[in-house]
């Protein structure tokens, strides 16, 4: 039964497609490398400009593009992107690889104010591919965003609401406990107001046959030249969570990172999320981290402490090898992730 | 040996002056905003050489800043800012020029700011601590790319607002 559960919760597992670290490089908003407000999605042409040449250890000028720099002019109207990621899982004797993700998402440009997106593809495939199972692709984001004004954008569609650190590990404790795990997107409508020290993202999600009203909002405040905290809050039928985060650039290369949410229950359970790493971008493009999580809940405690570390090689790759430890167990996971 | 010879040229004629002189060196720093995102571009590493003259309890001097050395963690943006938007080969040195300040460890000031050529009025706040044997002295302004003619840089569809914050940092033996 452990070994299930431990299968449940890996295969819900996106890892790290939003950077909210870069904030220690004056990346305050998610807007300037990603379509989406909140983040996560295609990337701008900017946004991937930024993978060669901070993010990645190896690059030549005009990799990091869709095209790899083999067209002279960027991407402006239509934006390609997607992912493919291979996950690989294993706890003492049980070992499991999947492919996690295998999208594609576009973004296209009516104007400058005026773009929509939508995505498409395939999700939590056994691997090795040829093996038969009935997936069917899925759209989960598709949206159209309004930008009338540089600090107000509109948005109406499918998409994930803002919350908290947005990391894009959803198998963590602050993504899938207050409902952000992967493919909890919903149909929403949304507010961004965005100024030079603090952004505010609201959103309202009418009620469904998937999702009861919800009202979910988040305000970030940058400090200083590399730190950004801030407030969230989720209202829905029921439960009422609300919680505190932020990340902390202590230099360039060494960087924190921390959310604690309360979520409570009209009849009165209360249950406690913590959530801390602390990082270190030893060389370009390679970062070691440490990290303790904690849930409290009337049932208990479930304390994990995980170490690891990232590699972005070139534009375009990513690798995740990371430990997790809880009660007795040590999981590991290798991630590899191919982005454009 | 570049900055050696430039210290000598602006020492030397201050010697025949029965006044208070100085000799700093320092940095200069400048945070530009990018949008959308309200990105920072922090440039930093500026390198800063120059003179402080004290005259009846009021400092003035001239400061060379040598524009190619800011680095904003970006290496593209660095060669565009050099060879695009500041043109710093044929514009190698910011001259900045402070008029006659009384330094408190708050105080007002004002002077030039010559930028790729176009010389314009600056003024700001600055604050003062002592530093050892020596003072700091810190200086905080703005300016507007426009009035110095450099085009408003963009590039991927980010763009820098007109309005540039800049702090010039200097240890005043």
């Amino acid at each position: 039964m452990k070994y299930v559960i431990i299968f449940l919760v890996l295969i819900q597992s996106t890892v790290a497609f939003t950077f909210p670290e870069n904030t220690r490089k004056g990346y305050s908003s998610c807007r300037s490398c990603h379509v989406s407000p909140s983040g996560g999605g295609v990337l701008t042409a900017y946004g991937k400009m930024t993978s060669e040449e901070f993010l990645s250890k190896w690059s030549y000028e005009g990799m990091g593009s869709s095209h790899y720099g083999l067209l002279k002019k960027p991407e402006k109207w239509v934006l390609v992107g997607g992912d493919i990621r291979t996950l690989h899982t294993g706890s003492q004797d049980r070992f499991m690889k999947m492919v996690m993700q295998a999208d594609v998402e576009l973004a296209v440009n009516a104007s400058e104010q005026i773009t929509f997106v939508a995505s498409g593809g395939y999700y939590n495939l056994p691997f090795p591919l040829h093996v038969y199972v009935d997936n069917k692709p899925e759209s989960r984001r598709h949206y159209l965003l309004l930008k009338p004004q540089k600090w107000l954008t509109l948005r109406a569609g499918k998409f994930m609401p803002a919350y908290g650190l947005m990391i894009g590990d959803h198998s963590q404790n602050i993504r899938k406990n207050p409902g952000f795990g992967q493919g909890s997107e919903s149909y929403n409508g949304e507010i961004g107001f965005f100024a030079r020290s603090w952004e505010l993202l609201a959103s309202h999600t009418p009620e469904n046959a998937e999702q009861p009203l919800t009202t979910t909002a988040r305000y970030a405040h940058y400090i200083g030249k590399r730190s950004q905290v801030g407030v969230s809050l989720k209202l829905t039928r029921g439960q009422t969570i609300k919680g505190i985060f932020g990340t902390i650039g202590f230099t360039k290369r060494v960087y924190g990172m921390f959310e604690v949410d309360q979520q409570s229950w009209e009849i009165g359970t209360r249950d406690h999320l913590l959530w801390t790493r602390l990082a270190s971008e030893t060389t370009k493009g390679f970062h070691i981290y440490t990290g303790y999580t904690n849930t409290y809940t009337h049932a208990g405690q479930d304390p994990r402490i995980q170490y690891g570390c990232k590699w972005f090689p070139i534009p375009h790759l990513e690798f995740i090898l990371e430990e997790q430890r809880h009660e007795k167990v040590v999981d590991y996971l290798i991630s590899t992730h191919y982005y454009f | 040996m570049k900055y050696l010879l430039l210290l000598l040229m602006i020492t030397t004629p201050s010697f025949a002056e029965a006044v208070d002189h100085s000799i700093t060196m320092g940095q200069v720093t400048f945070e530009a905003i990018g949008s959308p995102g309200f990105l920072r571009i922090n440039g930093e590493s500026g390198e800063l050489v120059g003179k402080v003259k004290e005259l009846d309890g009021k400092a003035s001097g001239t400061f060379f800043i040598k524009v190619d050395t800011f680095k904003t963690g970006m290496s593209l943006r660095d060669r565009h800012m050099k060879e695009k938007y500041m043109l710093t080969e044929k514009h190698p040195h910011a001259t900045l020029v402070l008029s006659p300040t009384t330094l408190t460890s708050e105080f007002p000031w004002d002077g030039t700011l010559t930028l790729k050529g176009v010389t314009k009025p600056v003024k700001g706040t600055g604050k003062m601590a002592k530093a050892g044997k020596g003072r700091t002295v810190e200086a905080h302004f703005k300016i507007n790319l426009k009035d110095f003619e450099v085009d408003i840089p963009s590039y991927l569809g980010i763009s820098v607002a007109e309005t540039v914050n800049l702090s010039v940092s200097v240890k005043v033996n």
